[in-house]
């Protein structure tokens, strides 16, 4: 089939918009595409997302089997392209040329060709064995890793300057490839690649993000439409495959969550130059007493002990479940329903972890141990985690203690109980 | 004289714009056609001393259990994409005020709320003890406060959600809620003996969704007659006055 529709999506790769857009549309009204399987190549394919299939089948009683996810695919297809040729088809009308750049894709893309087109392959050289070919955290080594390599489908990061729900923004991705994430498998790339490189496969993650996204959207609301008769099954592709819907609602929404990424980001005027020993305005009395505000908040208004614990040392709460897999069970509790995580693994799910609250004794921040780093995740919480955002009644003086706090953490014994004070529950 | 005119005909076209619409109310009760479940109790691992004050409960499905009252069914005029309304005057004022969902004895009250688009969603804290509320939507950015004690969070969304969302506290593993968010005004949830009832719809035939936490309503005995309702929709009849579709007898196999 991969071989049918290969001619088709080769020639989306033709400029001129309107005639791509036609292309297209014609494409979605063939009823013979099926689904691309590969067809004798070599070429990975990307996965289908069968979890999150399981998901919505289970929540509205409906079948994914056949022309439901049949249609899915060839549009998904159609919009997005292959490993091997992406493409992001109805991108110009949704504004996709703001979020990415489409000849970025194609040094990322590919397959590895290491002698003759140096530079090209590049995502499938260094990040698929970890986060898959479709990006979806499920590449060779996924299962043995602890974190699991980040599954960018939901297009949702935790190491950003945006708050909670919001996507990050360019310089969020490029730092977390230059520096890699401390503490775990993630590895940095500044050795490696050069900016050009790293804007490339920054592009190419959005990209991922985006076809994910746009996955998710098509199959959550392929689920409200029925397939139960042919007339029945006629009404439903003329409305969930038209431009409409493929290109102006779903694609231009999850688009727009991208370009609007850098206003969200959450400003900040960075750490006063009084904490910052490097700084000739340093002054530790000033630090101390910050610490120490930083200390009370923690176990008062911060509310950071119920998860993080009274020694800091992460056992405060330790049962929860990140976003990822809870996308699946909805609630923490339900990854305890037999029936229900068998259909998950089943589906090719990775086995559910507890997400832990750091031990902030360790002094690994995965996000970056920059002050500013530090503001942002006790600011805005981490996203795809349990962990919350300051409550709105901190001001931002408040959250600089806090950060001086954890910052000041490591280097405090444990056996300092002198200094703890009571468990006090909040402030007012 | 001019402008007395044009006020005259303005204040004209809207009063026979009003009398030409008819608007009509549609109620019923959700009935659970079986034995209620008994209720299973939470066991309380984090703030015992606020949270274990009072036995707290699962409450995906919640039934009376002296007339077998479904409780948090939600039922909502589900627009098809080429549907026009025009949303009774009345409601204008409604979307003002914010919808509330407190964090009460360390359960979420009331347990389900819907919203529509522009209503500010209020997440109050009745506790001595900090909550955060995380809640999942799709359509719109999702967040995740923590609410200090006797607070509050507001959230205003811009979007429709095409399904309710799932709310829950991190720091406390068994509280969960939904809200939903639409961009009109037509919605209930079943009240603790299963009644809802909504107000002012414009006369016709229009879709309605039924939705409980545990997935789309598909089936209900209405009048004694077998009603499917395919993916939880049903077409009604919205008649001048009240319309009382009196029981709606579900199966528990339906909530499941
Ligand atoms: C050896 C395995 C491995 C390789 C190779 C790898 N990653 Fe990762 N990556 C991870 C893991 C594990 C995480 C999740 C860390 C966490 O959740 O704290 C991650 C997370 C990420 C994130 C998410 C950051 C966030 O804020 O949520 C991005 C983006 C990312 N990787 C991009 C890349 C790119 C691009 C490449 C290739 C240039 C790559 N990774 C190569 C393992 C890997
Ligand atoms: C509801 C539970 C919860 C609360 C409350 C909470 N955290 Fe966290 N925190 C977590 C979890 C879970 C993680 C690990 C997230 C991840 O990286 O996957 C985390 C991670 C962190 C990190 C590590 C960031 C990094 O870059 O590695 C810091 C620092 C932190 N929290 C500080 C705080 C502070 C300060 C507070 C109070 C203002 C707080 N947390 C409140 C759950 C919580």
């Amino acid at each position: 089939m991969l071989c049918y529709l290969q001619p088709c999506l080769t020639s989306l790769g033709e400029s001129n918009p309107m005639k791509r857009l036609r292309i297209f549309w014609a494409l979605l009204s063939m009823p013979m595409i099926g689904l691309v399987t590969g067809c004798g190549t070599e070429s990975p394919d990307f996965r289908v997302n069968n979890v999150y299939m399981e998901k919505i089948s289970r929540e509205l009683d409906v079948k994914f089997a056949g022309q439901r996810q049949e249609d899915v695919y060839t549009a998904l297809t159609a919009m997005f392209g292959t490993p091997d040729l992406p493409v992001v088809t109805g991108g110009e009308d949704a504004g996709v040329s703001d979020v990415l750049s489409v000849e970025n894709l194609h040094l990322a893309a590919g397959p590895v060709i290491k002698d003759y087109e140096a530079g090209k392959g590049l995502y499938r050289q260094h990040c698929a064995h970890c986060h898959g070919v479709t990006g979806d955290g499920y590449g060779p080594t996924a299962k043995f890793l602890n974190p699991y390599p980040r599954d960018f489908r939901m297009g949702t990061f935790k190491f950003k300057s945006t708050p909670v729900g919001y996507r990050p923004t360019d310089d969020d991705l490029t730092r977390i490839v230059r520096n890699g994430i401390n503490g775990t498998a993630m590895p940095s790339f500044k050795e490696m690649l050069d900016s050009g490189q790293i804007d490339a496969i920054v592009d190419y993650v959005k990209y991922l993000a985006l076809r994910g996204q746009t996955e998710r959207s098509l199959i959550s609301l392929s689920g409200d439409y029925g397939y139960e008769t042919p007339e029945e099954t006629t009404e439903t592709q003329a409305e969930l495959l038209s431009k409409e819907v493929l290109v102006d609602e779903i694609l231009g929404a999850i688009v727009e969550e991208w370009t609007s990424a850098s206003e969200t980001a959450t400003e900040a005027e960075g750490r006063d130059p009084v904490y910052d020993f490097s700084s000739p305005e340093f002054d530790q009395s000033e630090l101390d007493e910050s610490i120490a505000r930083g200390q009370q908040l923690y176990y008062g208004a911060g509310a950071c002990v119920t998860c993080h614990g009274p020694t800091q040392l992460g056992d405060g709460q330790t049962t929860d479940y990140d976003n990822w897999t809870k996308d699946f069970f909805g609630e923490a509790a339900k990854v305890a329903d037999a029936e229900l995580l068998d259909a998950y693994l089943t589906a090719g799910g990775l086995p559910p972890r507890n997400i832990i609250p750091r031990n902030l004794r360790q002094g690994v921040y995965r996000g970056g141990r920059r002050p500013i780093d530090i503001y942002w995740r006790v600011k805005n919480g981490i996203d795809g985690t349990p962990m919350p955002a300051a409550s709105s009644q901190l001001t931002d003086d408040d959250v600089w203690d806090i950060v001086n706090f954890v910052l000041s953490v490591p280097y405090q014994s444990l056996s300092q109980p002198a200094d703890m004070p009571e468990f006090v529950r909040d402030r007012n | 004289m001019q402008k007395i005119l044009l006020t005259v005909t303005l204040s004209l076209m809207l009063v026979s714009g009003a009398s030409a619409q008819k608007w009509g109310t549609i109620k019923g009760r959700f009935v659970l056609d079986g034995d209620a479940p008994s209720a299973s109790k939470i066991t309380v691992t984090k703030d015992v001393a606020v949270c274990g004050a009072n036995p707290l409960f699962e409450e995906t499905l919640v039934v009376n259990e002296e007339n077998k009252g479904i409780r948090d069914i939600m039922v909502y005029l589900n627009l098809g994409r080429n549907d026009k309304l025009k949303a009774h005057p009345d409601y204008e004022e409604a979307v003002k005020k914010p919808v509330v969902m407190d964090n009460v004895g360390c359960r979420f009250e009331p347990h389900v709320v819907i919203l529509q688009v522009g209503q500010t969603l209020e997440i109050g804290n009745k506790d001595p003890i900090a909550h955060n509320a995380k809640v999942d939507t799709s359509s719109n950015p999702p967040i995740n406060p923590i609410i200090q004690a006797n607070s509050k969070v507001e959230q205003v969304y811009k979007k429709a959600e095409r399904r309710p969302a799932n709310v829950s506290c991190s720091i406390h593993p068994w509280m969960t809620g939904r809200v939903m968010i639409l961009e009109h005004p037509y919605s209930a949830v079943s009240d603790a003996d299963g009644n809802f009832e909504i107000k002012n719809l414009p006369v016709g035939k229009w879709e309605f969704q039924f939705y409980h936490e545990t997935g789309y309503v598909e089936e209900a005995n209405m009048d004694g007659k077998k009603v499917s309702m395919k993916r939880g929709r049903l077409e009604l009849e919205v008649k001048e006055g009240e319309t009382d579709l009196g029981e709606l007898l579900v199966k528990p196999a339906e909530l499941k």
